[in-house]
């Protein structure tokens, strides 16, 4: 099948990529963008640690073809930082211990920024029930929790 | 190999390149069944059809009166964030709601759920309790509306075949007084298979309380999704006490057919359906009665 250019925003700026169009989201942002900080973990959907944002919603990139994601925007954990700043979800993470191997951290990160664009005030529970499609096998998810919610918390007082 | 995309405008067009003979293809919608499946070559296909940009796909539409009409395109998410969908068919919701994930939703389409048409399919029992029926081509004439009962044919095996499309799912109004519950037991809380799963729907009848409709359906616990007809005759025009909700659960653990496999055998399944047609009518019961 011969490749053709696919035109999407990537991270707030248009990208135009060559591909085919049986490759995945996630395929393309590794190795035709080579923005690696959204990983390969079981590629079927199980363990959450491709999630991206189509148009603002969290999608598993392993399971988007690139063909449904032309002219979308899609945000990736590379995005979230700004002029060189990390976001606080990425800076509690850090702070607080909620990251040991960091596989499932762009994943969780990417979910959880989902979540605080809908409730920006989020109990434990609704945090464990937005990453409920993200798996951790490190950290026993107390600490990620924890790090969401203090985020959470910067969020809104830079806001306020 | 070569790999063949087509991106059909009408589905006249996705049937005539399913059908045709150019090679097997595969009807896409969210993928999340048919990529996993083609990348672990379970199945061989000679190309995707990617069916969302039909016109009508991805639409789906609620009027109070009017039902539910969802296309076969849309994926859960946007029917699970709809506080009318929640508020009237809260049974498809709480279905809807278990499956895989939040992400996952987000891609995972109704249809693609039914075609896939795994007994334990979580739409399905809500569907079928639900009365829903499904519209589907696959070349011979006109499209054809059935009962979604009638959509699943064996574990794995829908009606819609290799070659057909499946177009909308249809979910008629709920009369006055009806309520509606879904449940299914699994291990994990979250991603995960059912290893039972039951779906109640109840009408009462105004002034005397009785059952006027019911409606039960079970997943997971036999080779296709499927309703509890015995256990719902023995509910029909009756008044609900506690002792026929568990009679009704004890004939449908009766009436199904489960087997014993990697995440739990027949008689546990038979015990989980058991507890769960009760439960749900329970709730169907108390929401019918808020309603």
């Amino acid at each position: 099948m011969a490749e053709t250019s696919y035109g999407l925003s990537i991270n707030g700026e248009w990208r135009d990529v060559a591909s085919e169009p049986h490759h995945s989201l996630l395929e393309v942002l590794r190795e035709e963008l080579r923005l690696t900080g959204t990983k390969v973990g079981c590629n079927e959907g199980e363990c959450g640690s491709c999630t991206v944002l189509l148009d603002g919603k969290p999608v598993l990139a392993c399971l988007l073809l690139i063909s449904d994601a032309i002219g979308r925007d899609v945000l990736t954990i590379e995005g979230l930082s700004r002029g060189g700043q990390p976001h606080p979800l990425q800076q509690n993470m850090v702070d607080l211990g909620g990251i040991q191997c960091g596989y499932c951290t762009p994943g969780i990160i990417m979910s959880s920024y989902a979540l605080l664009q809908e409730q920006p005030d989020p109990t434990s529970e609704e945090v464990r029930q937005a990453i409920a499609g993200n798996i951790c096998r490190c950290t026993g998810y107390t600490k990620i929790v924890d790090a969401v919610q203090r985020a959470a918390a910067e969020v809104r007082e830079t806001r306020s | 190999m070569r790999f063949s995309y087509y991106e059909p405008a009408s589905a006249n067009e996705a049937v005539e390149i399913l059908r045709g003979p150019h090679g097997t293809f595969k009807a896409l919608a969210g993928g999340t069944d048919v990529l996993i499946n083609l990348r672990r070559r379970s199945v061989a296909y000679d190309g995707l059809v990617n069916i969302k940009r039909i016109p009508g796909m991805t639409d789906w539409q609620s009027a109070p009166g009017q039902g539910l009409r969802i296309g076969a395109g849309v994926p859960f998410r946007q029917l699970e964030t709809s506080p009318e969908v929640a508020s009237r068919y809260p049974a498809l919701v709480e279905a809807i709601r278990v499956i895989g994930s939040l992400q996952l939703r987000n891609l995972a389409t109704i249809g693609g759920n039914l075609c896939n048409a795994s007994p334990a399919a979580d739409s399905a029992p809500a569907l079928l309790a639900g009365r829903a029926t499904v519209t589907y081509a696959n070349g011979t004439g006109g499209p054809s509306t059935v009962p979604v009962e009638q959509l699943f044919v064996g574990p794995g095996r829908s009606i819609v075949g290799t070659n057909g499309l499946l177009l909308a799912v249809d979910v008629p109004e709920p009369a006055p007084m009806t309520g509606s519950c879904f449940q299914r037991f699994t291990p994990r809380d979250a991603m995960d298979i059912a290893i039972a799963s039951a779906c109640s729907q109840v009408t009462l009848e105004p002034g005397t309380g009785r059952i006027d409709d019911v409606a039960i359906a079970l997943g997971a616990v036999a080779p296709t999704p499927m309703r509890a007809g015995r256990a719902e005759e023995a509910l029909m025009g009756r008044e609900p006490t506690p002792e026929l909700l568990a009679q009704a659960g004890t004939l449908a653990a009766g009436e199904c057919s489960p087997i014993d496999d990697i995440r739990g055998s027949a008689s546990y399944r038979r015990t989980l359906v058991e507890v769960l047609v009760r439960r749900t009518l329970e709730t169907a019961l108390a929401r019918a009665l808020g309603a």
